[in-house]
């Protein structure tokens, strides 16, 4: 297959731009949305959005650990996988993702998506985002998050769930097949209880497509991009850094290598667009109002701030970086639904008072 | 605008091209090399990313073509960041067996500066480029020099040939090793300084013949990367020595 392009870069690059292409597709087909799925079990109790998330993460952590097992690709080289974590870090940015994500109605890889289908609401959002993450990651606020960070880091014995079980003096393979077995088990249970999920074919089979799609991104840079001289950073789906990263693409490309997060992301508009047409759902929307605009402005704020500091966004961390098991994961996206629930929580006071 | 001011401001940008060429001067290290020549500007061009996230490892590109006489050739290569800790970052030596003058490796840059390339021929004729580069702070929160200590010792040489090798036509080889490259500059985990630990060369040649040679020093990255061109591939012996005095040999 390398050999069909010129080098194992080119070969990442066509790779990736083909899954953000599918990812858009299938996000844009099912409305995949982590957001949706919390707010409608808030507001209806209508939970099929929320089972099809957890379902997309039960099989992109087999589908992934497959590949591990398949190709040796080492997923604790991601990340994810932190020696020193900063935990106060992770759960707070969490949560301002969480509240974020509520206030501009959407995360960063919908809003790619939304975009595609027309949304130019989402576009504010996603710019806002975009700068934001990288003032958080190397612009104005990087020194504060350095000092942040090292105030509050920890030093962790395991970086993984199947690594902290393995402290207690199981062996490392069957603390493994032991959290994967119950992990799997239970968010599967749980997603695929619901008649509802199962009924619904756009939700489960949009979800599990995404899924593998995660693990499709460990494959292209794990295994197309492994070489000797020039490895390719191990990752995978994920979208606030990328985000940021594709900004600046546009503004410093003279400059800069494209990368596989950059074609990841025009992909994702692109996939979404396309289908967006073909299926007659393309049309153009705009802010209603300036509340709605302020409230896109501060949501694309936060999460690009959360996103960085807890290294992740819904997908990046809630499906990439759980997929591999890492610790960090788990408080980010725990970080990220008590930020969620604590919005709507607000917002359904308000309304009613 | 009047005509004092706008006077002033010609003048001013008048002095900029002569202030920016005079800012290399100020690098010992170049300075000595350049001697009271003065090198030429046009001929020999740096490949550098405009913004580098990882100051720990920026991919660095140096082709030379410019002109030449006739039995002249690029007998060197010094690399120099103005604001490193120590300016010398890598030097390459090359023989008249090496076809085509372009070098690839990647350096460290340790805040946002200009590197300079110096070119020097066998007849002594001197070129000189620079390229500015913006450093911002690390960009992926894990990086290799975060204050734990790896052994220092050359393992693991790679060698890539040209997928299909032509005698007589140019093709890039590549090279790494692992090796931390120890500054000497870092603290660890305790605040105590790291020693220097450095490899300190890599020589290529056929049989008793140098034709390529490089000289490492801090600004190289971690696990020395080298690419160069040749147009004959047999019996190359490639040779890393550490600051020790310790070698490791392949060859292909």
């Amino acid at each position: 297959m390398i050999e069909l392009f010129e080098d194992h870069l080119q070969a990442v690059l066509w790779s990736g731009a083909l899954l953000g292409l599918a990812y858009g597709a299938a996000a844009q087909w099912s409305r995949f949305c982590l957001y949706r799925g919390l707010s409608n079990r808030w507001q209806s109790g209508d939970s099929i959005k929320l089972r099809a998330f957890v379902l997309a993460m039960a099989v992109a952590l087999l589908s992934s650990q497959a590949l591990h097992w398949l190709f040796g690709i080492d997923l604790t080289q991601t990340h994810y996988h932190q020696r020193s974590p900063s935990w106060p870090l992770l759960l707070g940015g969490g949560m301002l993702f969480g509240y974020g994500m509520h206030l501009a109605n959407a995360c960063g890889a919908r809003s790619l998506v939304l975009l595609g289908s027309g949304n130019l609401r989402s576009l504010l959002v996603l710019l806002v985002l975009g700068v934001s993450a990288y003032a958080t990651l190397s612009g104005l606020l990087a020194h504060p998050r350095i000092d942040l960070e090292a105030l509050t880091q920890t030093r962790l014995p395991a970086t993984s769930i199947d690594g902290l079980i393995s402290l207690t003096g199981l062996s490392a393979s069957l603390s493994k097949t032991l959290t994967l077995l119950v992990l799997a088990g239970l968010l599967l249970f749980w997603a695929l209880k619901s008649p509802a999920l199962r009924q619904s074919p756009r939700d489960w089979i949009g979800a599990s497509l995404i899924g593998l799609l995660t693990a499709g991104g460990w494959w292209v840079t794990g295994v197309l991009g492994a070489d000797d001289f020039d490895p390719v950073r191990l990752g995978s789906l994920t979208f606030v850094q990328p985000i940021g990263e594709t900004l600046q693409f546009s503004m410093l490309s003279s400059g800069m290598k494209l990368s596989f997060a950059v074609v990841v992301v025009l992909g994702v508009i692109l996939g979404s667009f396309v289908r967006a047409l073909f299926s007659g759902e393309f049309s153009w929307q705009g802010y209603e109002s300036p509340q709605q605009m302020q409230r896109g402005i501060l949501g694309g704020l936060l999460m690009g701030i959360g996103g960085v500091l807890s290294l992740g966004c819904t997908l990046g961390q809630g499906i990439s970086g759980f997929s591999t098991l890492a610790l960090s994961s788990i408080a980010a996206l725990a970080g990220i639904l008590i930020g969620a629930q604590v919005a709507l929580w607000l917002d359904s006071r308000k309304t009613t008072v | 605008m009047r005509a004092p001011l706008r006077l002033t401001l010609l003048i001013l940008l008048l002095l900029l091209p002569l202030h920016t060429m005079a800012d290399w001067q100020r690098i010992e290290a170049l300075k000595n090399k350049v001697g009271t020549e003065t090198p030429q500007t046009s001929g020999l061009q740096i490949g550098l990313p405009l913004v580098a996230d990882d100051g720990a490892s920026v991919p660095l590109k140096v082709t030379f073509n410019g002109t030449l006489a006739a039995d002249e050739y690029i007998s060197g290569l010094y690399v120099f960041a103005s604001q490193n800790p120590r300016a010398e970052v890598i030097e390459f030596a090359f023989s008249d067996a090496i076809p085509r003058i372009e070098v690839s490796t990647r350096i460290r840059l340790s805040e946002t500066q200009t590197v300079y390339v110096l070119a020097k021929s066998n007849q002594g004729n001197l070129w000189l480029a620079n390229q500015d580069v913006r450093v911002t702070v690390s960009g992926c929160l894990m990086t290799d020099e975060d204050g734990t200590v790896t052994e220092a010792q050359m393992s693991q040489p790679r060698i890539a040939l040209p997928r299909n090798p032509k005698a007589g036509e140019a093709a890039e080889l590549r090279t790494m090793i692992n090796h931390p490259m120890e500054t000497g500059f870092r603290e660890d985990s305790q605040g105590n300084l790291i020693p220097q630990q450095l490899i300190e060369s890599l020589q290529v040649s056929r049989g008793d013949e140098t034709l390529f040679s490089v000289t490492f020093n801090t600004g190289t990255s971690a696990n020395p990367f080298v690419a160069f061109f040749l147009d004959q591939f047999d019996d190359l012996t490639f040779t890393w020595t550490d600051q020790q005095g310790q070698q490791l040999s392949e060859t292909r």
